[in-house]
């Protein structure tokens, strides 16, 4: 899976290159989704968010020569366009229904309606990351999903900086930790396939 | 510097999460270029944050990829004025975007199985219906063969029987007695022959009547004046038989009376058929 991940990556990377428009409906089929769930958690007006994300892909598009592969993965860079896109709609005039512009929606860190439109693929993953400790998914909500910087996340939080760094770091290797053991259990099983298929 | 220290700092998790300032960004990438420890750790946070966002997947609506590629087009159509036909066209057949283009696929896929699978199942009922042909030819010459193996077996029986009948009679010291029909049956014949050298005798059967089934023939010697029963034969109906009988020292005559099945102990001599002297 990973690996397949990679070459998925790395060719939409290449049609990205020779400004090929292959590059858009690869990355559309294998990363809309996530990347329209970033942007709803920020935007949750359906047409508005469907816009930002029209903008992310031309963004994506017309800055793909920015884009430098060592400094990071293709996703990283695509999220935190749509994250910047979302963001600067949500301070615009445009998402000023009486809201305050500078206000962010109590879903962002408290998104029990949201999760439940969220498409049923991978329900596994789902799964791995729900049992991740509420204290540590606000955090990275209103990090990853808000784009807050760790000082706005602490005030916002009510708790000291210190602490929120510490849930940052824990958060993630949480994560890590239930991702790794996904990606360790199929190489195993495909080895034990091979196997009995030799055997056969 | 102290990677690991460096690396549980945070900073990296920052980095990904994209709340860096400019310039600690750019020392971030410095260091991941110079450092392949950073850049794993830092792709595995990345990893980590993918899997975050694609666990918080949400399908954006219907037809939004068409939208979207629209969009490109028309920019693109800017960038390379000269390309912008030739590529229009290419967008607007590969603008009925992948989904509906690999449903096409799987149609096709699924069409082409589809129809392979039926002339898989054609060819196995033709092959299937040849084989029951095959099998039944196969039966048939297997019982043809049967049959003339043992039409063959006869022959070679016939063939060492008559060799060793033509072996015998040639013998310079075999005697034949010729057995003439008696008033009972003119046309009758038979012939014993007789080696006293080698103590054998044969019969020969070479026209006989047929007889009831409930009847037999029956060879008697006749020595010093006296039938000495020589035992029963049939007479094949295509045949010339040639049976082997007991050698009787001193036979005078042999005959053939027509007996009870089974034969009787003294030979009616009213039905007699064959007789001839040992002269």
């Amino acid at each position: 899976m990973g690996e397949k991940k990679s070459n998925i990556e790395s060719s939409i990377v290449n049609y990205l290159l020779k400004e090929d428009k292959r590059a858009i409906s690869l990355i559309y089929s294998n990363y809309s989704d996530s990347l329209y769930g970033i942007i709803s958690r920020i935007v949750p007006d359906k047409e508005i968010a469907s816009e930002v994300l029209q903008d992310t892909f031309v963004k994506i598009w017309k800055n793909s020569s920015k884009y430098d592969v060592t400094k990071g993965k293709l996703f990283t860079w695509m999220a935190q366009i749509a994250r910047n896109s979302a963001i600067d709609t949500l301070r615009s005039g445009k998402y000023n229904k009486g809201a305050k512009t500078d206000s962010i929606p109590d879903f962002v860190y408290n998104s029990v309606e949201l999760s439940n439109t969220i498409s049923l693929e991978d329900s596994g993953l789902r799964k791995q990351i729900d049992s991740l400790d509420t204290k540590y998914k606000e955090v990275i909500n209103l990090l990853y999903f808000m784009g807050h910087s760790q000082s706005e996340a602490a005030k916002k939080l009510n708790l000291p900086l210190g602490t929120v760094k510490t849930r940052v770091r824990s958060a993630i290797l949480e994560l890590r930790k239930s991702l790794g053991n996904e990606v360790y259990y199929i190489p195993m099983l495909l080895f034990i396939t091979t196997l009995i298929a030799d055997l056969a | 510097m102290d990677l690991k220290k460096y690396i549980e700092s945070g900073i990296l998790e920052q980095f990904v999460l994209g709340s860096l300032s400019s310039q600690e960004v750019i020392e971030v990438e410095k260091l991941m270029s110079r450092h392949p420890e950073i850049r794993a750790e830092v792709m595995a946070i990345e990893d980590a944050m993918e899997n975050y966002a694609k666990a918080h997947a949400i399908k954006p609506p219907l037809g939004l990829e068409q939208i979207i590629l629209n969009k490109i087009e028309a920019d693109y159509s800017k960038k390379n004025p000269t390309e912008s036909t030739v590529k229009s066209t290419e967008t607007l057949t590969k603008g009925e975007s992948p989904k509906k283009g690999s449903s096409k696929l799987t149609i096709g896929l699924l069409l082409a199985l589809a129809a392979m699978c039926l002339f898989a199942l054609f060819k196995l009922f033709s092959v299937t219906s040849n084989l029951k042909t095959l099998k039944f030819k196969h039966d048939k010459l297997n019982q043809e063969y049967a049959l003339l193996k043992e039409d063959c077996n006869r022959s070679k029986d016939i063939a060492i029987a008559s060799e060793k009948y033509l072996e015998f009679i040639q013998d310079r010291n075999t005697k034949p007695i010729v057995m003439e029909g008696t008033e009972n049956a003119k046309e009758a014949l038979s012939t014993v022959y007789w080696n006293p050298r080698k103590k054998k005798s044969y019969l020969r059967t070479i026209a006989m009547p047929e007889v009831p089934s409930d009847k037999q023939y029956q060879l008697w010697a006749i020595v010093d004046g006296k039938p000495v029963d020589m035992g029963v034969f049939d007479v094949a109906i295509d045949a010339n038989s040639f049976i082997e009988i007991p050698h009787i020292e001193g036979a005078q005559a042999f005959a053939v009376t027509l007996e009870q099945k089974g034969g009787v102990e003294s030979p009616t001599m009213d039905q007699m058929f064959v007789i001839g002297e040992n002269s």
